[in-house]
């Protein structure tokens, strides 16, 4: 492991255990949800982190399509896969201060429909990856399907405005008393802060893993 | 001479298989050339990296000047492609089927052009019959004539007499050996090196992706090359011989 | 400009010939639509549900797996005799021929949609009151947009080992923001005195298609040729 990777796993880990000190800790329990409300220190982070993957997915793909260097689509193919991992948390962690709070498990409001159909949309581009064998047809394809999936889910956001909401209004910018205390603020940063570098660090590390997979592969077929 | 195509150490990757290994290969202006090994050699991927169907996994391409890579849209223009598939529609007719490739090609002119390759190949009184009552003979002139539409400078054939006839095979040699006269760069693959050895240029010999001979059409005879292929193979299955 | 369109009516002639003659793309889509549609009938009594329940969602559920059906069948076709490998050789512009494919598939869809639909005006007793124009606008852009995605992935599906199970896996997750549009603006229109909210469903369609088409047009080539 070099040494951005050691720094980045340093600064990921020192971050956690910040979050978690904060939330069990230092934070009081939310007036009217109770310290089940604490999850949102996740929550956003997590869904944050997907949206970030996904569009590093569609820019590396683009990449790849204007300059067929195959880096860019490991580099895509990776962030899609920590995508889907941190997309997969924030519905579960949604899910599970949805349940007390709203009182069901799923409603299929504005941000979860979108968050929802990003899932779909990225499952679908590891599915067509695992279909395709070569590997410059592959890159090709994924980063079409990566660069059209992109687009849509912008236009899944819009739709779902169209319908009413009953997710919570964005908090900061959300209006007038939407505003956070400092300290509840400094964590909600700091955890997206942490899960940012946190993401870097998988893709770091899956893109020279997928690098060192080809390597191998090229390996073997030079002296099969 | 000017090259009409020249490829330097063209290899192709078909995923965790190598088709084609470091070939070079250059074509003059109006020379023919014969691919000639065994099922499996790389002919196929050679003709289909050079029709600009497959990009070249490592390796350079250069087709009437122009890198494929970057301006392929010029390079097609002048180039004929006839595949094992025939690249025809068989609900449409014959006359048909050449009208639409003549408007991909924004050729103009179009009728007399398509009137006139029908009746070069002979099909001029079946050019309203669909494509799909015809003979295997039949369509592959026809995908012939397809090819030769926008009178390309450069041919690219891939086993053209597969499933011919005897006199099938003779009208199509005797017709490409015309378009060689007309000054028209042929590369073409084929087991049948008898066909095409009395104008062909030269030889060509891929054995595992790999080009493993090259020679003038001249050093071969009609009847001992397919013993000489056999030792080709039988000298390059050694593992020395593959050894990278 | 001229070149351009003379390539996409080149494109365009042939798939809808060759469909005049084979019919196959044309009775899969009408097929597989119809028995959609009677699926639903017999799984909500039209007779026991109000129309804008049961109705937007019938309709587009055929529309959409009819398409699937009848854009793989399209794909297959072109693959058979190695027809791609002909539309590649060739140096023409790659959105003329996307457009050429698109305005084909529009064609087939229309005729399609044309036979499926009167089906569906008599088994749920529709009446001028629900086929408004606002209605036809409704269908015209869906099917749009609907193809504009449907006709690059067509290709994407044919070019995987799993062929014709990629297209639905791939296209149906993209077109979740369409069908919400279309089912919602249907829902108003079958709902009796109020079209309210109705055009923010028009222009949401009319910015997909745009956005689809733009795209279709610019990444069509990359997907023909990889």
């Amino acid at each position: 492991m070099n040494t951005t990777n050691r720094i980045l796993l340093a600064l990921s880990a020192l971050g956690m255990v910040a979050i978690f000190a904060m939330v069990f800790l230092i934070l009081p329990d939310d007036r009217a949800q109770g310290f089940v409300q604490k999850i949102f220190y996740l929550h956003v982070p997590c869904a944050w982190v997907s949206f970030l993957a996904f569009t590093v997915t569609a820019f590396r793909g683009l990449r790849y399509l204007m300059t067929k260097d195959l880096g860019h689509d490991r580099a895509a193919a990776a962030s899609a896969e920590i995508g889907v991992l941190f997309v997969s948390l924030a519905l579960i962690t949604g899910s599970l201060w949805g349940r007390p709070i709203w009182g069901i498990w799923w409603t299929w409001d504005l941000r979860l429909t979108t968050t929802f159909v990003l899932w779909l949309l990225y499952v679908a581009y590891l599915i067509l990856r695992r279909a395709i064998g070569d590997r410059e047809r592959r890159a090709q394809l994924s980063a079409v399907t990566g660069l059209i999936s992109f687009v849509d889910v912008i236009i899944v956001y819009f739709a779902n405005r169209v319908k009413a909401t009953q997710h919570p209004a964005p908090v900061i910018g959300g209006g007038e008393d939407s505003g956070l205390p400092g300290l509840f603020l400094f964590t909600l940063l700091l955890g997206v802060f942490t899960m940012t570098v946190f993401y870097t660090l998988l893709l770091r590390t899956r893109t020279e893993m997928a690098a060192i997979e080809d390597d191998i592969e090229d390996l073997w077929l030079a002296h099969s | 001479m000017k090259g009409v195509l020249e490829a330097t150490k063209l290899s192709r990757r078909y995923g965790r298989f190598w088709a084609l290994r470091d070939v070079d290969l250059e074509l003059k202006a109006g020379e023919a050339v014969a691919l000639l090994g065994a099922n499996g050699a790389g002919k196929s991927t050679l003709l289909t990296t050079l029709a600009t169907l497959a990009r070249p996994t490592r390796g350079r391409i250069e087709i009437m000047g122009h890198d494929p890579g970057k301006g392929a849209a010029r390079v097609r223009a002048h180039m004929g492609y006839v595949a094992h598939h025939t690249l025809l529609d068989d609900a449409l007719s014959a006359r048909e089927n050449l009208a639409y490739y003549a408007a991909l090609f924004g050729l103009d002119d179009i009728d007399r052009r398509v009137h006139q390759r029908l009746s070069e190949v002979g099909l001029e009184r079946r050019a309203e019959d669909r494509v799909e009552g015809f003979s295997r003979g039949m369509r592959q002139r026809l995908s012939l004539a397809r090819a030769l539409l926008h009178d390309p400078s450069l041919l690219i054939l891939d086993e053209p007499f597969t499933g011919l006839d005897a006199p099938g095979c003779r009208d199509l040699a005797d017709r490409l050996r015309e378009e060689r006269a007309q000054g028209t760069s042929i590369i073409l693959a084929t087991h049948q090196l008898e066909r095409v050895l009395p104008w062909c240029d030269r030889v060509v010999i891929l054995h595992r992706g790999r080009k493993v001979e090259e020679s003038p059409a001249s050093t071969y005879d009609s009847i001992g090359w397919a013993g000489h292929l056999s030792e080709i193979a039988a000298d390059h299955s050694t593992p020395e011989g593959v050894r990278t | 400009m001229k070149a351009f369109w003379g390539i996409v009516g080149a494109v365009l002639a042939r798939d809808v010939r060759a469909e005049w003659r084979r019919k196959d793309i044309f009775t899969t889509i009408v097929m597989f639509g119809l028995l959609t549609v009677v699926v639903f009938v017999f799984s909500f009594d039209p007779s026991r549900h109000a129309r804008e329940e049961v109705v937007p969602g019938t309709l587009w559920t055929a529309f959409f797996f009819a398409g699937i059906l009848g854009l793989n069948r399209s794909a297959a076709r072109d693959s058979q005799d190695d027809l791609v490998s002909g539309l590649i050789t060739s140096p023409a512009d790659r959105g003329a021929l996307y457009f050429g494919k698109l305005l084909a598939h529009l064609v087939f869809m229309l005729v399609g949609e044309a036979v499926i639909l009167p089906l569906v005006v008599v088994w749920f007793d529709l009446g001028a009151r629900h086929l408004t124009p606002s209605f036809f606008a409704l269908l015209a852009l869906g099917t749009l947009g609907y193809l504009a995605v449907g006709t690059v992935f067509a290709v994407v599906g044919q070019k995987t080992r799993l062929r014709e199970v990629m297209l639905p896996v791939l296209l149906l997750p993209v077109l979740t923001p369409l069908l919400l549009a279309c089912v919602e603006g249907t829902t108003i229109v079958m709902t009796p005195d109020t079209m309210e909210g109705f055009g923010a469903w028009i222009k949401l369609l009319v910015g997909f298609d745009v956005i689809f088409l733009v795209t279709g047009f610019l990444l069509y080539g990359f997907v023909l040729e990889d």
